[in-house]
This record gives structure tokens, sequence and C-alpha cells, in this order.
């Protein structure tokens, strides 16, 4: 690299003559003995065409001039001369002739008019032939002693370049920070020798060093595209990363360009520095700056177009960076960026799996959905695959998206490529179903499922456990007992669901009525897994199983390990409470009020405590302490009450109110009677003796609220009615009941005593219970609820007033209200709507259910909502009125099938099966109540006859044949029932032909006619049959 | 000879010793040529400006320059006074004398002159930011928009916007880009309904903000305004406190905005705030540092330390 001299320059060097040169044509040259005049205007032509044309010329007057200052101007001709050469014909060997001259020009004129411009070119030579070494030099003598400041400042920058190109950037530093420190005014060189100084910094290791000058890098300068510099920040960058330095190594990595925009931006720069050379003249400085700066910008493309594509590597560590910082959302889109850049490269599926990873990282559903669903597509990508499937299905269950989870279950199991994958999915989805108690649907589900997938596989597995819970929790014992033991006898312990199997199974036995079984099942279970979370509900169960066998002591037994063996509360609390029950039942009033204390006391809060309370109180009650019942029953009020979440309290209210009044009546009765006794001797006399009398007595409105303690002592206790039957002296034949005196005579004044004694009993029984006045306590605890804003509180005394019938208890309770008060005041007001507007007792309903959707309560609103949707659809008798009604027993079934008590709602549900035209759906449902043992009795002579109905809407006759004769046969005490089986049974026989099956029938049904002529089918009968 | 002035490209001269004559002279003849002399002093001058001192060129070039602005409609070739009016332009606006050079912008005709002057009056424009002189800045706007195509307007409009936002001046930056949404370009108009919704957010209507938002469906990642749209969705989100809209677009925006856009420090103020909204401690520590290290000086970073030291887990340099 050289600067070429400008051509007026030599022109004013050179005092060029008119004088020509001429050659003599034909004669040998001999350019020693040319004149000198004639060696200037060959150099002369020289200058206006090639130097190394003239370079005899130039280097013959160079050696006339030696001693002389002329010489000078020859010497630096021919080193230019060479360089010119070199120009044109890139041989090396011209250079270092060039060096040559350059070298001696220097020796012999160190303080020359060109010396720095000569150094300057010489400099330039050394860079070209690479010796790097000399040129550094050359650039730094310039620089330290130059006093062309235009030359200056190129060799400077060229000093700089040179040290960066050749590796040596640590040794720059103080030339670079001199630079910096000069460019205050300059952004373009301030970047440049920022980015100078960060790659010298980083040679040298110093990577703290190079924070100051980061800041300079950000305006998108030219320094910032300069390759090397590029690779500097990558290769600084890759060390830092692989030191783990990641927020260090992020630094760098922020500002390192892309191939692409480098290549981009020194296309757009060449472009821009053609056309500025166009306007400029090739001698001036400006035009050889400007080709200075367009070469290296042609250098710097070139240089970039050979290096590899190294962005996909760049990107990916910048996103592993994000990824150890914790910018996870960064990460995100810089992973994905990748992928969506780099479709075909051999990573693009890590690249994709590591963006939705981070999308899991960050719960972005938006984008985990996105990213899984676009692996998914791609058949190729396995590797991760099931993980994928896996995030899908935790976040459609985490949304509760029901539909879309379902979807991807069944497209997975179309073609599943794995069962374990398979299993996993189906416990997502049992857990939504679960979630949602949608256990008809869980059932049908998984049903479907192990029957396409039958056999020994994780998915059967996994399905099958499923169906087995889902029969459980529909209370259709029977098909979960068959299932779970078909699980228990297909899988071993190693199976993931056994535990739970086991413990499932024991249950089903347990419904299934069969407490040995159950016993048995459970105590294996406890033997095989001791440490187990369901053992402390196992217990439960065990304690339950004793209770109901009257072991009540060893009942308590495994009600005492519950609480070590769950971390369920509300499994704690019903053991403790069921524990107090057997205390209590074992005879132990104390200790099982001290148990239920205790656990108030230790759970407090967090407790059940509301019903804890409830059951202190009636254990006293039962021990014959009313009075600290009501006590007790009164605090638990008072501090309870306002809590919103505490059912139990509205349960003691109405109980409160319901109790204390029959007890005050019951007193009130007893003390009647006993006045009666002591003021009417005859009534007296009669009342003792006649049974018959007694009896009735008993039963009427006067007698049958009279104290059992009192009745018994009354009608049973021989002892103490010897001591009130005054000793008769004759016998009369009117008296049932005359015997000799056995003991000592009594008198009419021992009888009176007596009697006076017991009504003195009930007086204080009856005073003892004044202060707990129901409607006064009530009427005073809503007033003082009231002041002090205790709105829910208020509310629940008000029910409770109602029940008395204060005409206080009214009060119109505003939509607003509504939305405040507790579920059972919801379901009160709803009850008490119902009938007259049922479709505000609907809104009150729904109100209900919405916002206490695991309320007991629920139940009690869905029926209500069931009878007005039935009572609807029997007036519009419209398909969808029925619909609706279906619903709601739908998810009365399907979600309380522990509170059903009867198979009342079963019926209903086939009845508006059948009045939709799904018989087949009707008799599904009606079989269920004939499987539950419970409900043998009325309730399964009902479902007999009601399938028996659908059977021949399906012109089944055989079938409703069937299902009417069993229900003759073995329901017989049924009347009702019986006789429109009969009549059914009738018309179907007809309809079969059976025509001596029809006398038979109706020569049987007259048989019976003296029960059955009292029910509604027997006028039916009698028409048609002609009885 | 007196120059009187400039009528329809012609000069309009006058001579003092025939009191009320007037000659009209055509410029755009071949061999027309306005000269004005070189002052002396001009080239000590010179240095001083290139040692950063400009006032000596300001005091030279005033007498002759000033005056001969108007003149500027005569083309370069045919004048040697833009380069004259140029240098006193560039020595008002370097020298500090911002007041001065937004007086003279207003005679300058940028339509003719060189990309010089534009490049110098687009400097002019954040001078007057920086110095909180924002009737300045939106003149100089207002002037530019009329003088420039649109497409090199917009090369100056969106980053004075920028720094406009971030003093705060958000009316003025909804002003800027009321005028160019009405844009025959496509890209431009949508870059400026993108920096409008943006800026309604940082002006404290973040309804507004989805309103102009909604009415644009999100652009694909190649579309250059793709960029602006995740910011300005970010920023809404973040205003209306949904965390998840904010961060997902926020984050989006920064992987995809270099170093050098004038943007990005605002981008790393809205992203720290995301990250220590949603308890992300170490990842905003971490941010925060980057944010120091690249943008010591800018006022977003100002506003970031001062609003993490209201955050008790916030750990920065």
């Amino acid at each position: 690299m050289s600067l070429r001299v400008p051509i007026c320059l030599l022109l004013v060097v050179f005092q060029l003559t008119s004088a020509r040169w001429t050659q003599a044509a034909g004669k040998e040259y001999d350019i020693a003995k040319a004149s000198e005049q004639s060696l200037y205007e060959q150099l002369s032509a020289g200058l206006n065409d090639k130097l190394y044309k003239v370079r005899p010329a130039i280097e013959e007057l160079m050696r006339r001039k030696t001693g002389l200052a002329d010489r000078e101007n020859f010497i630096f001709l021919m080193a230019l001369s060479y360089q010119d050469e070199y120009t044109d014909t890139q041989e090396i060997s011209l250079l270092q002739q060039a060096i040559e001259y350059y070298e001696k020009y220097l020796s012999e004129f160190p303080g020359g008019s060109r010396s720095d411009f000569v150094r300057f070119n010489l400099a330039g030579a050394h860079e070209d032939t690479e010796n790097n070494e000399a040129a550094i030099r050359e650039y730094l003598h310039l620089y330290h002693k130059g006093t062309n400041k235009t030359l200056w400042l190129e060799a400077r920058d060229r000093l700089c370049r040179l040290y960066i190109r050749t590796d040596r950037a640590a040794e720059g530093i103080q030339v670079f920070t001199e630079v910096f420190n000069a460019s205050a005014l300059n952004p373009e060189l301030l970047a440049q020798s920022a980015s100078w100084l960060l790659q010298g910094h980083l040679m040298q290791g110093e990577t703290d060093q190079i924070v100051p000058y980061l800041r300079y890098l950000t305006d998108g300068r030219e320094a910032v595209y300069d390759p090397r510099f590029n690779i500097t920040l990558l290769k600084q960058g890759d060390r830092l990363f692989d030191e783990k330095n990641y927020d260090q190594a992020i630094l760098l990595y922020t500002f390192v360009k892309s191939r692409s925009a480098i290549m981009g931006f020194y296309t757009r720069l060449i472009a821009e520095l053609e056309q500025k050379l166009s306007y400029l003249r090739p001698e001036t400085e400006q035009y050889t700056v400007i080709e200075g700066q367009l070469k290296r910008a042609q250098a710097n493309l070139a240089g970039v177009q050979e290096i590899r594509e190294y962005d996909v590597d760049m990107n990916w560590r910048i996103a592993r960076v994000y990824q150890e910082t914790e910018r996870h959302w960064e990460a995100l889109w810089e992973f994905y960026h990748l992928y969506l850049d780099n479709a075909e490269h051999e990573q693009a599926e890590d690249f994709l799996y590591t963006a939705f990873n981070e999308a899991v990282t960050v719960s972005d559903s938006t984008m985990l959905e996105q990213l899984a669903i676009e692996y998914l597509k791609k058949k190729e990508y396995q590797k991760f695959r099931r993980q994928v499937l896996m995030g899908m299905a935790e976040l459609y269950l985490n949304q509760d998206r029901g539909e879309a989870l379902l979807t991807l279950v069944n497209d997975y199991l179309s073609a599943p490529e794995s069962y374990e994958v398979a299993a996993q999915l189906l416990n997502y989805l049992g857990a939504y179903f679960m979630r949602h108690s949608e256990y008809l649907q869980l059932c049908n589900t998984m049903t479907d499922i192990t029957s396409r997938h039958s056999g020994r596989s994780l998915l059967n597995e996994s399905g099958t456990y499923w169906q087995g819970l889902s029969h459980l929790l529909l209370a259709d014992y029977t098909n979960a007992e068959r299932t779970f033991s078909r699980f228990l006898k297909q899988y071993t312990a190693s199976s993931i669901y056994y535990e739970d199997a086991m413990y499932r199974y024991g249950i089903c036995l347990y419904g299934k009525q069969d407490p040995n079984a159950a016993e048995k099942q459970f105590e294996s279970f406890v033997q095989r897994y001791p440490k187990s979370r369901l053992r402390g509900e196992a217990e439960l169960y065990l304690g339950d199983i004793k209770r109901e066998r009257g072991e009540y002591t060893l009942a308590a037994e495994h009600y005492r390990k519950v609480e070590d063996n769950t971390d369920n509360a509300t499994f704690v609390a019903k053991a403790v409470l069921a524990l107090s029950d057997v205390i209590e039942k074992d005879g132990d009033h104390d200790e099982a009020v001290a148990v239920l204390n205790d656990y108030i006391h230790r759970y407090r809060e967090q407790g059940q405590v509301a019903e804890a309370y409830e059951r202190i109180g009636m254990i006293y009650d039962r021990s014959g302490y009313p009075q600290k019942r009501f006590a007790i029953h009164g605090q638990a009020i008072q501090q309870l009450g306002n809590d919103i979440q505490r059912d139990a309290v509205d349960r003691i209210i109405l109980n409160y109110a319901h109790d204390y009044q029959d007890y005050m009546r019951s007193y009130a009765d007893s003390l009647s009677l006993l006045e009666r006794m002591l003021e009417d001797e005859e009534f007296r006399r009669h009342f003792l003796t006649d049974r018959a009398y007694q009896y009735q007595f008993l039963l009427s409105a006067e007698g049958k609220h009279i104290d059992r303690d009192l009745a018994d002592l009354l009608v049973h206790d021989r002892e103490f009615r010897r001591t009130i039957i005054e000793t008769e002296s004759e016998s009369s034949p009117e008296l049932i009941m005359s015997s000799p005196p056995s003991g000592p005579f009594v008198t009419e004044e021992m009888v009176r005593a007596q009697l006076e004694a017991l009504k003195e009993n009930y007086l204080a029984k009856q005073e003892a219970l004044l202060p707990y006045d129901a409607e006064t306590l009530f009427s005073e605890w809503l007033d003082q609820a009231q002041r002090e804003g205790h709105e829910v509180l208020a509310m629940r005394v008000r029910q409770g007033l109602h029940e008395i019938g204060s005409a206080t208890a009214f009060h119109e309770y505003s939509q607003d209200e509504l939305m405040r008060a507790p579920s059972a005041v919801l379901l009160a007001e709803g009850r008490r709507v119902q009938s007259v507007n049922p479709n505000r007792a609907k809104e009150i309903y729904e109100m209900l259910i919405q916002r206490y959707p695991y309320a007991t309560s629920v139940h009690d609103a869905l029926e209500g909502l069931g009878e007005i949707a039935i009572d609807q659809a029997e007036q519009t008798s419209s398909t969808q009125d029925w619909e609706e009604a279906l619903s709601y027993y739908n998810l009365i079934i399907e979600r309380y099938p522990g509170r059903i008590q009867d198979a009342s709602a079963y019926l209903r549900q086939g009845r508006i099966l059948s009045k939709l035209g799904r018989e087949d759906d009707a008799i599904a449902v009606l079989g269920m109540v004939l499987r539950n043992p419970q409900w043998r009795g009325l309730d399964q002579a009902k479902a007999h006859l009601e399938i028996g109905l659908a059977y021949r809407r399906k012109h089944a006759w055989a079938e409703a044949h069937g299902f009417f004769e069993r229900l003759i046969v073995a329901y017989g005490g049924y009347a009702e029932t019986v006789s429109w089986a009969y009549y059914y049974d009738l018309l179907t026989l007809e309809q079969m032909g059976e025509t001596q099956s029809v006398r038979q029938l109706l020569a049987e049904y007259k048989t019976r006619l003296s029960v059955l002529s009292q029910t509604t089918a027997y006028p039916l009968i009698k028409e048609k049959y002609d009885l | 000879m007196l120059l009187m002035g400039m009528l329809d490209q012609q000069l309009v001269v006058s001579f003092p010793d025939i009191p009320g004559s007037e000659v009209i002279v055509p410029m755009d003849r071949t061999g027309m040529i306005l000269n004005a002399d070189v002052p002396e002093g001009y080239t000590d001058a010179a240095q001083s400006a290139l040692m950063g001192d400009h006032q000596p060129m300001i005091e030279i070039l005033r007498p002759i320059a000033e005056p001969l602005i108007p003149f500027l409609q005569v083309p370069e070739p045919q004048t040697n006074i833009h380069a004259l009016c140029l240098q006193y332009y560039k020595a008002l606006i370097l020298g500090g004398q911002t007041a001065s050079a937004v007086e003279l912008s207003k005679a300058i005709p940028f339509d003719t002159t060189s990309s010089e002057f534009t490049t110098l009056a687009s400097q002019l424009v954040f001078t007057c930011i920086r110095e909180e002189q924002y009737v300045g800045a939106e003149l100089m706007l207002s002037l530019l928009l009329r003088a420039l195509p649109q497409e090199e307007f917009v090369e100056i409009a969106f980053p004075a916007a920028d720094a406009l936002r971030t003093a705060g001046q958000h009316e003025l930056c909804l002003e800027i880009y009321g005028s160019l949404i009405d844009s025959d370009n496509p890209v431009i108009q949508r870059r400026s309904l993108l920096w409008a919704g943006y800026s309604s957010s940082v002006g404290g209507d973040p309804a507004q903000a989805r309103a102009i938002l909604s009415e644009l469906d999100e652009p694909d990642r190649e579309d250059e305004n793709f960029v602006v749209y995740c910011l300005a969705r970010g920023r809404t989100g973040l205003e209306q406190g949904d965390l998840r809209e904010c961060m997902h677009y926020l984050s989006r925006a920064m992987v995809l905005t270099p170093v050098e856009q004038s943007y990005k420090p605002e981008l790393y103020y809205l992203l720290l705030r995301g990250y220590r909204e949603t308890g992300q401690t170490e990842a905003s520590s971490l941010l925060q540092r980057e944010f120091q290290v690249f943008y010591p000086d800018s006022p977003w970073l100002a506003k970031s330390l001062q609003e993490s030291k209201t955050n008790p887990m916030e750990q920065t340099l």
C-alpha cells in the first residue's frame, strides 16, 4: 500500500523546461552519456506515464546527484518506481527493491522533506510483504514523530488495524487508548477505537476492562461490522461461555453481527465509496483515502464471504446463555427463531423442543400449544414426542379444556406408538374427569378404551384402573368390584395403580355390603402398605366396619390411627367424630367429649370445629343434659355463625330450634299428664291399669309428645308403678290388671307424693331449659348480629326463627343479600318460593350451585331444579324441557351417588328417559336400582314396573312379561305397584297371544281382591276384564 | 451590485448607484456563477472548529452566511455559498447556539440543498430534544416534513419520536405519527399506526392503544413492522396488567432488536419492568447489568434504577 504522490507536487519540485528530449533514431542509447536535460525530459515523460519505464533515467540522475541535496528526490522516485511496478505486476521482489530505496532515503535523508511520506510508504510496503513487525515499527515512528497531519492520521489508523489484523491487539492497547481519548468529537472513530480496545483487552484476558467501551458500539457504526472484530467477539464469547461465565458472554454475543448483516453492510458501503470516488480526482488526497477505505471494505467483504455460516452456532449460544441466566422468555424466542430460520438443520427438532420447554417454564400457554402442535405435526420428530404430548396434556388439564384433551388422547390412541405414553395420557384424562366430577363420562370413556385395547398393556392397565374408579364413584359397587377384582388378578404389585386398586377394592366390598370381605381386604392392604398415604382412610373404614358390628373398642383403635396416617384433614375430622361416637357408645361420655375438645383445641380454625361442637352438644343431650347441649350449641352459633364456610352451624341452628321446642313441649305435656294424674284420681287409675287406654292415650295428641323416660317409668317400670298404684282391697272384674298387693301397702298420699316428686323433677327440667329459649336467644342474636354487621350470622339465626315459626323471621332477601348468603339460607329460600315462583327458585338454586359448588346443599338444589324442570316438562311436553330435567338428574346421580338415600333420583331419571323415547337408556338406569341391595323393597318394585313398561314400549313383550312376573312374585307386599304389574302383564300376555296365561293370571288376581281392590289399577282391570 | 433576493430561481439584484433599479438575473443559464468571498481568517476558524471551538467560525461567517441563506436556492454547482452556509449552520449547531440554528433553519430550502444540510437539521432536531427545546424540535420537524420526501423524513421522524417519548413528550410524539398515518406508503402508514398505538399506552391510555392495535392483524416476523407491533402489544399488556402478554411480546421484540436501534433502551426498561413484576429477580438483575453496560447515560436506565430501589429483591450493579 502506498500513497500516490500528486502529480502537481512533482511538477512543483521539478522545473520543467521546454526542452525536448529526442532520441537519435537507430543509435544505441548510453544513458550514462545522456545530458541532464534529456534525463529530465525522460523523467517528465515517465511521470505522465509509468515511472518504472524511466527508471534508468532516475537511477542515472540519482547517481549523478550523489552528495547533493537533489539526490533525495531521485532516491524517492526510485522507490516509487518499484512500488508502481509492483502495483502492476504484483512481484514481491519489486516491493523489496522499493523497501531498499525507502530505507536508503531515510538513512541518507532522515530529516528530508518527504521523510514522513517515505516512511509511510515504507510501512505500507512492509505490510504488503507481510513484514508486520517492520510495518508496525514504521507506523509507530510516524505516530510518535510524524509532522504531516494527514499521514499521521492515516498511519495511526493503519497501525491500529495492523495490530488487530496480526493478532497483536494487546500490544496496541496504549495506542488504542490514545485514539479513543482523542475521538470525543468523532463518533465513528470513537466506536472504532472502542472496538480496538475491546479486542485488545479481550486478548489479554481482561474481560472486566471492556465494560466501559461497550456503550460506544451501540450506534451501528462501521466498527461493529468489522469481520475481525466479530470473530474476536465470537471467540471470546465462546471462551466465556465454556467457562460458564454466561452474563459476560452475553455482553459479547450481543454485538456479534450475523454473516448476512456484515455482508449487507459492506456491500452497501462499497457502493457508497465507489460513488464517492467517482466524484473525486485521482490525484487528490481524499481520493487516496477513500480508495483505501474502499479496498479495506472490499477486503472485509471478501473475508467474511470466506467464513462459513456461523449464525446458527452464534444464535444457539445466545439462546443457551439466556437459558442459563434464567431469561427464559428470551430463550424461548431465540430457540424458536433458530427453528424457524433453520428448518432443515440437523438440530431443528432440538431447537423446537427446547423452545417448547421454555414455553412450559414461563407458562406461556399460547406458545406452548402452538409449538407442541408444530412439533407433533412433523412425523419425523420422535425424540421428544412423549414429553411434548405430556406437556400438551398437562396444559389442557390445567386450562380445563376437556374437549381438547379428549381429542389429543383419542388421536394418539388411534395409533399409539407407546402404551406407556398412552397410559400417561389416560391419567391426565382421568384427572380431568375427576376434577369435574364427570364420573359417567369417565366411565364411558375408559370402558370404550379398554374394550378397544384389551390385553395386558400399560394402556389397558391404566384404563382398567380408571374404569373401576369411575364405577366406584358412581356407587356402582357391583361393576366396580368386578373391575378391581379383575385388575388385581391381572396385574401385580409392580403396577403403579396396584396399591390404590387394593384400597378401592376394599371400598367396593364395603359398598356391596360385604363387611367381612371388606375388612379382610383393608387389613391386607394395611399390612402390605403400612406407609401408604391411603392407610388413614383404610383405618377409617376398618373402624366403621367394627363399629357397625358393635365392636366399639376395636373400632376406636382404628380411628385413633387415622390421624397419624393421613394428611387429609377431612378424614382426620371423620375419624375424630367417629371415635367420639364409639367411645360414647361404649358408655364413656366424658371421654367422648374430651376427644372432641382435644380436636377443637388442636385444629381450631383449620378443623371442622362446628361439627365437633355439634357432636359435643349431642353427647350431652343423649347423656340427659340438654341444658349443656343448648349452652354449647349456643356458643358455637355465636362464635362460628358468621363464618360462611361453617355449614354445620346451619344444622346446629335448625336442630336447636326444633329440639328445643320438642323438649319444652315434651316437658309441658309431661307436666300436664302428671298434673292430671294428681288431680283426677279416676284418670290416674285408668291410665295406670288399663293397657289399651294407656296405649291409645300415648298415641293421642295429648300423649305422643310425653317424655320417653316418663312414659317408660309409668308404663314399663314395675318397681315404680308399684309405688304409684294404690293398693286395692277388692278386685274388680273391670280392671284388667288387678293383682293382690305384693309389696308394702300404698296409700293415696304415697302415690301423690311420688307424682309430686316427678312433677317437681319435670318442673326443674323445664326451668333448667328456660334460659335457652330458642326464640328469645335467636331474637337476641339476630339483633346483635344486625348491630355488629354480622350478616351471615343474622341470616342463619333468622332461619332458626323461621323454623320456630316466629313472625320476626320473615325477611325478603334482596338479590345483593342473597349473593352474600350461606348455602343453607339459599337452599331454604329456594324451597320457600319453589311452589309459588319456580323461576325465582331456579335462580336461587343456580346461584347456590355456582357459589358453593362443593357444598352438600348442592345436591338438594339440584333436586329442587329437577323437580321444577319435571313440572315444567309435564306442562309443555317439550323435548327441550325433558332434556333439561334429565340434565339435573344426571348430575345428581353422577356426582352425588353417596347422598342418594333412595332410588327416587334413578326412578325419575328412568322415567324422563322414557319420555324422551330412550328406552334402552331408561332400562340401563333402572337396572342400577335393581343392583343396589340398599334399595330392596318398594324402590326395586317400582323399578321392575318401569322396566317392564319400557320393554312394552319397545314391543319386547317377552322381556316385559318377565319383569312384571318377577314383580308380582317377589314384591307382593306393595299392593299398589303389584296391581299395576298385573294390569300391564295382562295386556302384554294378550299382545303375545297367550290367552291361557291371561285367564290364569286373572284368576290369580281375583284371589287377592281383598287387598288389590283398593288399588288405583283395579278399576281398569275390572272394566277391561269384567271381573 | 446588491443582492436583493430570489424570485423563482432567479436572482434579484440592484445597483446602489442607480436608485430604484432592479435586475432579474436568471441563474439557470450556463456560465452563471454566484460566488462569495471567503472571509479572512476562515482557515484559522476552520482549524479552531476542528479543535472543537466553533465560535470563531460563527463570528466570521455570520455577516456573510446569514444574508446568503435565501440564496441557497441557487444550485450548488453555480455557487460557493452552499459550503459557506453549511459551515455556518454546522458551527451554530455544534457550537450550542441551538435557538439561532433553529431560526436559521426556517430560511433554508432543504428541498434543494444537499443532504449535508438535512443531516445537520436532523442533528439539530435531536439537539433541541436533548436541550428540552421542544418547540424548536417541533418546528424543525415541520420544516423537514414539508421539505423532504416521506421516506427520508421517516428516517428522522421515528428516531426523533423515540427521543421525545423518552423525554415524556407524548403529545408531540403522537403528532409525529399522526402526520404519517395517512401516508400512501402502507409500510409507513402501518408503522405510524403501530407507534401511535404504542405511544397511547405510554401516555397512559392503554385502552386507546388496544383499540388501535385491534385494527391491525399481527404481522409476520419478516414484516419490518413486526418488532414495533411486539413493542406496542407488550407495552399495552404491561399497562393493563396482562403480564403474560407483556412478557410474550416484549421478550420477542428484545431478541429481534439490534443494540443500535434507537428504542432499544426503552425496550430494556420495559422488559425489566416485566421481569420484576413477574418476580424473576435473577433475570431482571442480569438484564439490568446489561442495560447499565450498554446505555449508561440513557434516561430509561435512570428510570429503571430508580424503580429498582423500591424493589427490595432487586440486586443491581
